[in-house]
């Protein structure tokens, strides 16, 4: 044991972390696609099924990347889809977290509101895109509408939840000492609720992100949705997956940043909760 | 019946709760009586289930009673306020706010000026042996460095009775000697009249200068015994005969109890 | 039991029913006298009417059938794949060091703007929308049985070794069941991804389907053709949920698994960590 102990590693520490294998699974990862699409593309296969058509190589897809860039296309779409994502996605928080409040707190509104939050929570709200669409018309604003109804229940839902389970114990406490109802509710009840209610609007990003993308595929003149739609009908797949590489970084930096929200938001929290090795968290329903 | 000097007064206390499965309720105590002196200790021991807890919850407020009456210097208790202080079992400390702030909860909601409660809670943390963690959250500290915090918060609105329910019951053997001793010196300090319940017999003879022993459920008391063990004591006194005849006794009772009401559980299982 | 005591014991589904029959009610009102236009708005008896109109002439069968084999098959390959390759990475650490970062990539990436490519490279028909449920469902399937594989209680896997127990056993016997709770969210998650990418990859292109309908009868300005299509994912959406509910009960008896009233919505609050993994306290 002792001898296993002090033995040298024969390769410095950082080579075999975590991380470093991650990047090198990427990196070769890409690597295979290109050579892959390489040899495909020398094969016969490539003409006869037209695979230019739906596959790109990464080196295309960078290329891609480039002349939307600085034709300023790209730039353009984003603005408008996070316009749209923006615009929704904060009307759901600022209705979401009050109504779960209130159906949290009032037993009277939970019994009138709850079976159609259910149905509409297990709804695919996004197929009512078109629906809205014909109503609204073109538009930033219909689109933001798409995103509120795909963002706003599981905002809801999770205040509701966080609510309800703030710990007996401390709902005691309070009354022991003689607090009135809304000292408990703004000195246990929202602190307690507040790391549920801001997993709740991580959830929501992503489901967010994809509204925007099927709202814009009916109404929309612009936006990242628009831009891969436009492209996939000239068979040119190289601004999809610029357009998806782009929504995954979106996705993935909006989810960090809200993790540090709450880590600073509840620093008690972050002991108490698990976390999968590489940094996700399980998402909650 | 009772000398109007007396701290609090329990009457007649009957409390039954509505049965969940069948229509009829169920007797969780009846007819308890008894009356504590002012700066009083007294434990609160009886077999696991007796509805010690749900007693001390009662006479605090937190629940309400069916029949009987509580008078804490003569006034009736009808709700929890700031006259009764309560140290509770876990850890119920709000993980979100510091030491500091968790103690001065009490005042705060009280409406207590804020700098002014955080001079008092400085006497406080020292009292409890907490100076240095005022910046700590609860979840950076030991358990029995988190009981000290629930009592502190308790001590700070200067309770007329200190009511603790198992406070020291998830700490280890060792943390929970150098607890009760500790609890001993502050109430010598503050000189608070105690309601204490525990399931350790050791810990309410070594605390108390009266164990009120409670029966199985339906829970009546079925003796007061009187501690006459002279103070101050210190940990040694849980090793001499007076104190060990006492847990004896103490003992017998409780194990009595208790086989009657395994009998009777034992019956219900079958049915 | 008087009539106000009925009431009390079933509030709830009272108010529910109530609530439900006011809100169509409502609907329809506004529909037939304040705009009465059903270019616009169509209301509960609109939409019933085209419902029959659709179930006669044989249509909607057609568009249900279509949008469910596709659901399905790929829902089922994508839960098979995914929990298979979420064990995998759960047993070996090196696979999982290497296939981590694509998981995180591909779990959150929107994964239903590969339809139009899957579109162009499959055809229009079942395969390419197959395809599409699958990649939309096999991430949480797959993230969750790996993050449950490698949080379930150290002390439970040391108990069955204490007893001799062989790392097959403590594989059948502590870390399957161990990790089931936080199997079935991910297969609850799955079913809400794979129902969007079905749809939306129908929107995208196809012949048939419930996302069809809904697209063309929108766009021809039929609202009422569209609802139809929209209430039938509802009733669908619902129905997998409380068919996976009911499984749930079943396989995890015990399992604090908190429905807090909402009939479909299931949340687990993150304070089931705890559960699972002790909380190590710090002392100083």
């Amino acid at each position: 044991m002792k001898a296993a102990a002090e033995r040298e590693p024969r390769f410095p520490a950082w080579l075999g972390s975590p991380r470093m294998i991650a990047a090198c699974s990427v990196v070769v990862g890409i690597g295979l696609w290109q050579l892959g699409y390489e040899a495909l593309a020398r094969t016969r296969y490539f003409k006869a099924y037209a695979i230019h058509h739906f596959l790109s190589s990464p080196l295309q897809v960078v290329q891609a990347f480039g002349e939307l860039y600085r034709s300023g296309e790209l730039l353009r779409h984003s603005y408008f889809s996070f316009l749209e994502f923006a615009y929704g996605f904060l009307l759901a928080i600022a209705v979401g977290i009050p109504v779960g409040l209130l159906m949290a707190t009032v037993k009277k509104i939970n019994y009138y509101l709850d079976p159609w939050v259910s149905c509409l929570y297990a709804t695919p709200l996004v197929a009512l895109a078109p629906v809205i669409i014909v109503w609204f018309g073109l538009g930033i604003l219909p689109n933001s509408l798409v995103v509120f109804l795909g963002a706003v229940f599981p905002i809801l839902l999770n205040t509701y939840t966080g609510i309800k389970s703030v710990k007996q114990n401390l709902i005691e406490v309070v009354r022991a000492f003689g607090g009135s109802r809304l000292q408990l509710f703004f000195k246990v009840m929202i602190p307690d609720a507040t790391p549920a209610i801001i997993t709740g609007i991580r959830l929501a990003v992503g489901r967010a992100v994809i509204s925007v993308v099927v709202a814009e595929l009916f109404g929309a003149e612009a936006g990242l949705g628009f831009m891969v739609y436009f492209y996939s009908q000239r068979f040119l797949p190289g601004p999809v997956f610029v357009g998806i590489v782009v929504l995954v970084v979106f996705g993935i930096v909006s989810f960090l940043a809200l993790e540090k929200v709450q880590g600073w938001l509840s620093p008690w929290y972050a002991h108490q909760l698990r976390r999968a090795a590489h940094g996700m968290e399980v998402e909650q329903p | 019946m009772e000398t109007p000097a007396s701290k609090l007064v329990v009457q007649n206390l009957r409390k039954s709760f509505r049965s969940q499965r069948s229509e009829g309720s169920m007797q969780v105590f009846e007819g308890v009586s008894f009356s504590v002196q002012p700066s009083e200790f007294i434990s609160l021991v009886g077999p696991s289930g007796c509805g010690k807890t749900t007693f001390l919850r009662i006479l605090d407020g937190l629940i309400p009673h069916d029949d009987g009456e509580i008078l804490l210097d003569g006034k009736t208790v009808i709700q929890p306020g700031p006259d009764k202080g309560f140290v509770f079992q876990d850890s119920s400390l709000l993980p979100w706010r510091t030491v500091m702030d968790n103690i001065i909860l009490g005042l705060e909601l009280q409406g207590v000026d804020k700098r002014e409660s955080k001079k008092k809670a400085e006497r406080y943390i020292a009292l409890v042996g907490l100076a240095g963690f005022e910046q700590h959250y609860p979840h950076e500290l030991s358990g029995g460095m988190q009981q000290r915090v629930n009592l502190a918060r308790a001590l700070i609105v200067d309770p007329q009775v200190l009511l603790m329910d198992e406070p020291f019951a998830s700490l280890d053997a060792q943390t929970r000697e150098i607890m009760q001793a500790e609890l001993l010196k502050m109430w010598n300090q503050t000189k608070k009249t105690v309601i204490f319940v525990t399931h350790q017999i050791d810990e309410a003879i070594f605390l108390s200068d009266r164990v009120v022993v409670f029966s199985a459920r339906p829970a009546k008391i079925r003796e007061i015994v009187k501690v006459g063990i002279p103070r101050p004591r210190s940990l040694t006194v849980k090793r001499s005969k007076e104190f060990l005849d006492l847990a004896d006794h103490v003992w017998s009772i409780i194990q009595d109890e208790v086989l009657k009401s395994m009998g009777r559980e034992r019956e219900e299982g079958v049915r | 039991m008087s009539a106000a005591n009925v009431y009390r014991a079933h509030e709830k589904k009272f108010d529910a029913v109530v609530s439900v029959v006011l809100g169509l009610a409502l609907w329809e009102l506004i529909d037939s006298f304040l705009v009465n236009n059903p270019l616009v708005l169509v209301g509960p008896s609109r939409v019933a009417a085209s419902f029959l109109s659709l179930l006669s002439r044989g249509v909607l069968a057609r568009h249900v059938y279509a949008t469910f084999t596709e659901f399905i098959l790929g829902y089922l390959v994508g839960v098979v794949v995914g929990f298979g390759v979420g064990v995998v990475m759960a047993l070996s650490r090196h696979t999982k060091e290497v296939l981590s970062p694509w998981v995180t990539i591909w779990y959150n990436a929107p994964v239903i703007l590969l339809a139009p490519l899957f579109i162009t490279a499959l055809g229009l028909g079942l395969v390419s929308k197959m395809a599409i449920v699958f990649i939309a469902a096999v991430f949480p399937v797959l993230f969750n049985t790996y993050t449950g594989m490698s949080t379930v209680d150290g002390r439970l896997i040391e108990a069955v070794r204490a007893f001799g127990g062989t790392r097959r056993q403590i594989f059948f016997k502590v870390t399957l069941p161990g990790a089931l709770p936080l199997v079935m969210t991910g297969l609850r998650l799955s079913v809400g991804r794979a129902l969007v990418g079905a749809i939306v990859s129908e929107f995208f292109g196809s012949r048939a389907g419930l996302g069809y309908l809904i697209t063309a009868a929108s766009e021809a300005f039929r609202t009422a053709e569209a609802f139809v299509g929209v209430v039938l994912l509802a009733v669908g959406g619902y129905a997998t949920f409380e068919v996976l509910k009911y499984a749930e009960r079943r396989l995890l008896p015990g399992t604090s698994i908190e429905y807090k009233g909402f009939a479909s919505a299931s949340i687990r609050r993150e304070e089931m960590s705890c559960v699972t993994k002790p909380c190590v306290k710090r002392s100083r």
